[in-house]
């Protein structure tokens, strides 16, 4: 076992060497600090959750709901086992204000200022674990960049997932993201010339065409790709300002094998008792996994596929868009309990080592 | 073996030079073939007609009154030039009468003479060499599907990768190539034996794949990747890759019936590159002057202008491919997507 958790960082040094092999950009965020970027991710997560939220005032729709939930069932896991680490009071005061947030909620009360409680604590905490250096950082901020639009909810998903799934507050998600990206693009666009801020501002204002306000449209119809060539075609542009590859999915197998490495260290957090620090790395690995190789492995390699897109789903409720397509046509599947997070991680570890081996290596 | 297109240029050429020589003999000349150049415009939900010796737009055909839900796509001209087929999406998936079809349109006239339903949003088509079938890629239902190019009826439809979006038949007619955006995959489908034969992994996001004038090569652009995959027919094994910068976002192809060049649109870059196939090297990238965002991109038969449908200009450049340059821009319908030309045999 030990072997073969270690052989995680052998390989993490051949994903670097394959990655920089073939890099046109000097960074790579998402093999370079593949953690860091995603816990960042789910704290903008929850940045972009409470927008949302907050444009609504008490009663909220049951779709907004589900937006508030994500935040103590999913968001926070990507990166609470770190805050714990550093400073526990933070952790802990974080996670019950999310539950404060959620009855209140649940229970119709005026939540805005549950909203600006969890809004503040989550900037503290990333304030305490992504050191400031790495936030301003080009690499850094276009990752993100890519995270909230090609994510789960995202500008390019939201805008799809909205109308082909008739939940419209799908919309108002993507809707938030675009203002978060928006953020992070004033950040990054100081590293722009001339030319590359007009052609990404050009697409930016296509994609406020699209998310013009916060409420749903009434009917949402239209085409449900709408938002992902401009979404795209922007983040092609954001790439060479910011000298950093965003698609982590370019080379498949040096990103599988990047997996590999990652949930090596997973499984060593898990091995060593510190569950919220493994989960933290299963959350990096499924977001990538579901992002970029479960269109391939589940076409080319189904058995492969299914052994790992069941353990994520299982560990963290990440679904690649294939699985959540067979849910809407099928009944929603429970998501399964996990006797014991540390085999489900080896399990998961074993599923990617065949992925590499299936994307030929 | 010699692409039937290619081959009926070739003739024509050839008939050409032998009208030149009647015209001397005779003192009476033989009537030269005239080009069209169709642009479908994705988001006015029309096609733009040009005129490629004047540059005119002549002839703006009209898909849909749905512009933005319905949008033409992918083109493909049948082998003596004079119909061109144009795939028709419809993205509104809520309305019961989708628009997803096929449209055979006259040269000669601009007149839709024939249209087929092919369900499942039809991204790209292809024509078998003799010209007896339409192929189709179905992105929203991830199936290659072919057609009787007469009758509409489907003929068999096959599995492919997902978001299905490029599609050609090998000049032998022997295979039909389907590349999916989603899978990154190129699926290999035995035409004759009705048969999937294999999957390949291409570059990241494939877009569009074309056959070498000999057929022995398929090369496919992949968006994401910046990449050129190039494919061994004889095996379906990718057997090199161009790389064109990540940055470059190539989609369509256009292979020069007269030479070893493809000519490849560079979305990303605003650029053509030009690719040398005896190599494999870029010789050329035209950039100046070019309009923005090329997607489409079509070659005439004498393999002398070279014309790209630009999505963010609106437009079409016009490239003079004796010099690599650009010499003019046209303007095309909102969201120029493909590019494809048509012949009238003997000119007007």
């Amino acid at each position: 076992m030990v072997s073969r958790l270690f052989r995680g960082t052998a390989l993490a040094l051949v994903a670097a060497f394959i990655a920089t092999a073939f890099a046109q950009y000097g960074y790579q965020p998402f093999f370079d600090q593949p953690l860091i970027q995603s816990r960042a991710y789910g704290m903008e997560l929850i940045l972009v959750r409470l927008r949302a939220i907050d444009q609504f005032d008490a009663p909220l729709d049951d779709d907004l709901m589900e937006l508030i939930e994500l935040i103590g069932e999913s968001d926070v896991n990507r990166f609470i086992g770190t805050v714990r680490a550093a400073d526990p009071e933070l952790a802990e005061e974080l996670l019950d204000e999310i539950e404060e947030l959620e009855e209140k909620a649940e229970e119709g009360r005026n939540h805005h200022g549950s909203v600006r409680e969890v809004r503040e604590l989550t900037e503290r905490a990333y304030d305490l674990i992504i050191p400031s250096e790495i936030r301003k950082s080009p690499a850094f901020l276009a990752a993100l960049i890519a995270d909230l639009t090609l994510g789960e909810g995202g500008i390019a998903e939201g805008y799809e997932e909205a109308i082909l799934d008739e939940e419209p507050f799908l919309f108002t998600g993507g809707w938030s993201s675009l203002q978060s990206v928006k953020e992070l693009w004033s950040q990054l666009a100081v590293y722009a010339t001339p030319a590359q801020a007009a052609d990404v501002n050009e697409m930016l204002a296509q994609l406020d065409g699209i998310y013009f306000a916060p409420e749903p449209p009434e009917p949402l119809v239209g085409n449900p790709e709408e938002a992902e060539a401009p979404a795209q075609r922007m983040l092609g542009l954001i790439e060479p300002i910011a000298d950093a590859e965003v698609f982590a999915g370019r080379d498949m197998q040096a990103l599988a094998v990047s997996l590999v490495a990652t949930q090596a260290q997973a499984c060593r957090a898990y091995e060593a008792g510190n569950d919220e620090v493994g989960l933290e790395g299963v959350y990096a690995v499924g977001e990538m996994y579901a992002r970029y190789l479960a269109g391939f492995l589940g076409f080319m390699a189904p058995d492969v596929h299914e052994e790992a897109a069941e353990t994520i789903y299982a560990l963290t409720g990440i679904q690649d868009e294939g699985a959540e397509d067979e849910d809407d046509e099928d009944e929603e599947d429970e998501r399964p309990a996990v006797a014991d997070p540390a085999d489900a991680c080896r399990e998961l570890l074993e599923a990617l080592e065949e992925a590499v081996e299936v994307l030929g290596g | 073996m010699e692409h039937p297109k290619r081959l009926a240029a070739a003739i024509r050429v050839g008939l050409l030079a032998l009208g030149v020589g009647l015209v001397s003999a005779a003192g009476t000349a033989l009537a030269q073939d005239s080009y069209r150049l169709y642009v479908a415009n994705e988001f006015s939900a029309d096609i733009t007609v040009i005129d490629t010796a004047s540059g005119e737009v002549i002839d703006t055909l009209s898909i849909s009154g749905r512009p933005g839900e319905v949008r033409p796509r992918g083109m493909a001209v049948s082998p003596d030039g004079t119909i061109v087929y144009a795939s028709v999406s419809d993205f509104n998936p809520v309305l019961e009468t989708p628009e997803d079809k096929i449209l055979a349109i006259d040269v000669r006239t601009n007149e839709v003479v024939r249209e087929f339903r092919a369900g499942g949003n039809p991204e790209r088509v292809a024509v078998s060499p003799d010209g007896t079938q339409v192929w189709a890629a179905l992105e929203a239902i991830a199936q290659g599907a072919g057609y009787d190019a007469v009758t509409g009826e489907q003929l068999a439809s096959f599995r492919v990768g997902v978001e299905a979006e490029g599609v050609a038949v090998s000049p032998d007619g022997k295979w039909v190539y389907i590349t999916a955006e989603a899978t990154h995959t190129v699926t290999v489908i035995d035409r004759e034996a009705l048969k999937v034969v294999t999957h390949v992994l291409v570059g990241n996001r494939p877009r569009v794949v074309e056959f070498s004038n000999d057929g022995s090569r398929a090369y496919v652009t992949a968006e994401i990747g910046g990449t050129v995959s190039v494919i061994d027919t004889s095996t379906h094994k990718v057997v090199n890759t161009i790389n064109l910068g990540l940055d470059s976002r190539p989609v369509e192809i256009a292979v020069d019936p007269t030479s070893s060049l493809i000519y490849v649109a560079g979305g990303g870059t605003s650029a053509v590159y030009v690719i040398d196939t005896t190599t494999d090297q870029i010789v050329n990238t035209i950039k100046e002057n070019m309009g923005r965002r090329p997607w489409g991109i079509a070659i005439t038969p004498d393999g002398k202008t070279v014309f790209t449908a630009n999505g963010l200009s609106d437009s079409v450049s016009v490239i003079d491919t004796a010099c690599g340059c650009v010499v003019k821009n046209i303007p095309a319908g909102r969201g120029a997507h493909s590019a494809e030309i048509g012949v009238i045999p003997g000119g007007i």
